[in-house]
């Protein structure tokens, strides 16, 4: 871990001496949290956990027109970024990617099937350290019987607040209206009804977009395992439609790029 | 070149008390997250922390007390609000005595905010008519 992170400062530093900000997680005085790195001096500060999703970071810089710039991602941020791309929210020669690949045990944190570094066609990408990880499974136990796992759904979704955490965290979440909002869908005010229209609509938004970093499952204050759904969602994406979201960047998305998701001006100014 | 950073806070809506990061992006509040080191929200908010940022640069927020005279509402420095409210208290109490006057805490202050309100309601006002939102 510790050669890792020295490893990673090393390229970091070369990125700010080639006088671009570098996105990635600080050591502030009272914690962790993500920070864009200008000065060289502070780069002792830089960590690579708590994760905290970088990607969300990004889309805040890439409206503000602060590009070009570095970003430290993990596999799944990548494969994040991918996506971004080929939905118009970043533009791949805007960014340069540092990434690494994540050890085993986070992995397993994450039941992380890719925990491996990839090129995926990014134009600028710099690998650091080694392939170590182990992949995980995914799969978490849920009932075989599907009546069963039906209540099993409805029971976690009736401990939804709507929060919106999980929509707020994701770094997917990019579009300017979004569908959660909708009153037509999801009425304001009120808890889910019997047909949780919320879950299912952002299950459906997620299948071709979702690169499984768990972010929103960690941010739900109701312990409802979200990406469960998404997971399985994703799979059959993949295996009717052969498309795995962030696997390459030249792979066009199956599903229509989205209901109401509006191109965002990335050019620099 | 831009700047951004975050700043970790305390929620301001009510009294669990979530800590929260600010996304802060050349001194505009662009956004929050949720404290993955903070013991008390174990990283997750609920509706209302994941929007308490957005009242800070809200155009309907209010930034100076206001004092109504007559129908319209009129801004005021913190003094002469102050002053008019001390002198009203002081004139109800006068008046009909401190058990005519109640004080109402929030769990959206500190635990010391609170104290000092409860010492002006028992020791200036000579009443124990404190109570708090979290009854309501
Ligand atoms: S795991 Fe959750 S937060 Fe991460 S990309 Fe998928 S839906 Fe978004
Ligand atoms: S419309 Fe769907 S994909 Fe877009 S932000 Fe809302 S939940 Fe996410
Ligand atoms: S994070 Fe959990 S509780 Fe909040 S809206 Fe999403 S599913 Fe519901």
């Amino acid at each position: 871990m510790d050669s890792l992170l020295a490893a990673i400062r090393a390229a970091a530093a070369e990125e700010l001496s080639r006088g671009l900000p570098l996105l990635s997680l600080r050591q502030y005085p009272w914690g962790v949290g993500p920070y864009l790195f200008r000065d060289s001096a502070e780069l002792g500060e830089l960590r690579i956990e708590p994760l905290y999703p970088v990607g969300k970071a990004l889309l805040s810089l890439v409206r503000a027109r602060a590009l070009p710039v570095a970003v430290v991602a993990r596999p799944c941020e990548v494969r994040q970024l991918v996506e971004m791309a080929k939905r118009q929210q970043v533009q791949p020669a805007d960014v340069r990617i540092l990434t690494f690949s994540c050890d085993s045990a986070q992995a397993q944190v994450c039941r992380c099937e890719e925990p491996g570094t990839t090129s995926l066609g990014w134009p600028e990408l710099v690998v650091i350290g080694e392939e170590s990880a182990q992949p995980a499974a995914a799969a978490i136990a849920l009932p075989e019987d599907p009546a069963e796992r039906r209540r099993f759904w409805a029971a976690q979704f009736a401990k939804c607040i709507k929060c919106y955490g999980c929509r707020n965290v994701c770094p997917m979440c990019f579009c300017e209206h979004c569908e959660l909002e909708d009153p037509l869908w999801v009425e304001r005010g009120k808890l889910l009804p019997g047909l949780p229209m919320f879950h299912l609509i952002r299950a459906m938004h997620m299948s071709a977009r979702c690169t499984a970093c768990r972010q929103c499952e960690a941010a739900c204050p109701a312990h409802i395992p979200l990406t469960a759904l998404y997971d399985a969602l994703r799979q059959e994406v993949g295996s009717l439609l052969g498309y795995r979201p962030g696997a390459s960047l030249a792979q066009r998305p199956p599903l229509s790029l989205s209901l109401r998701e509006a191109p965002m001006q990335t050019g620099r100014h | 070149m831009l700047d951004f950073h975050c700043v970790r806070t305390v929620c301001p809506y009510c009294g669990a008390g979530c800590h929260l990061l600010l996304e802060v992006l050349d001194g505009k509040l662009v956004g929050t997250l949720p404290c993955k080191e903070d013991p008390v929200s174990d990283g997750k908010l609920c509706a209302k922390g994941w929007n308490a940022w957005r009242y800070v640069e809200h155009p309907e927020r209010l930034r100076t007390p206001l004092l109504r005279r007559g129908s319209v509402l009129e801004p005021v420095t913190w003094q002469e609000a102050l002053e008019f409210l001390a002198a009203k208290l002081w004139g109800i109490r006068e008046e009909h005595g401190p058990q005519a006057i109640g004080f109402f805490a929030s769990a959206k202050c500190t635990n010391e905010e609170n104290y000092l309100i409860q010492k002006l309601a028992r020791a200036v006002m000579g009443t124990n008519n404190v109570d708090h939102c979290a009854r309501l």
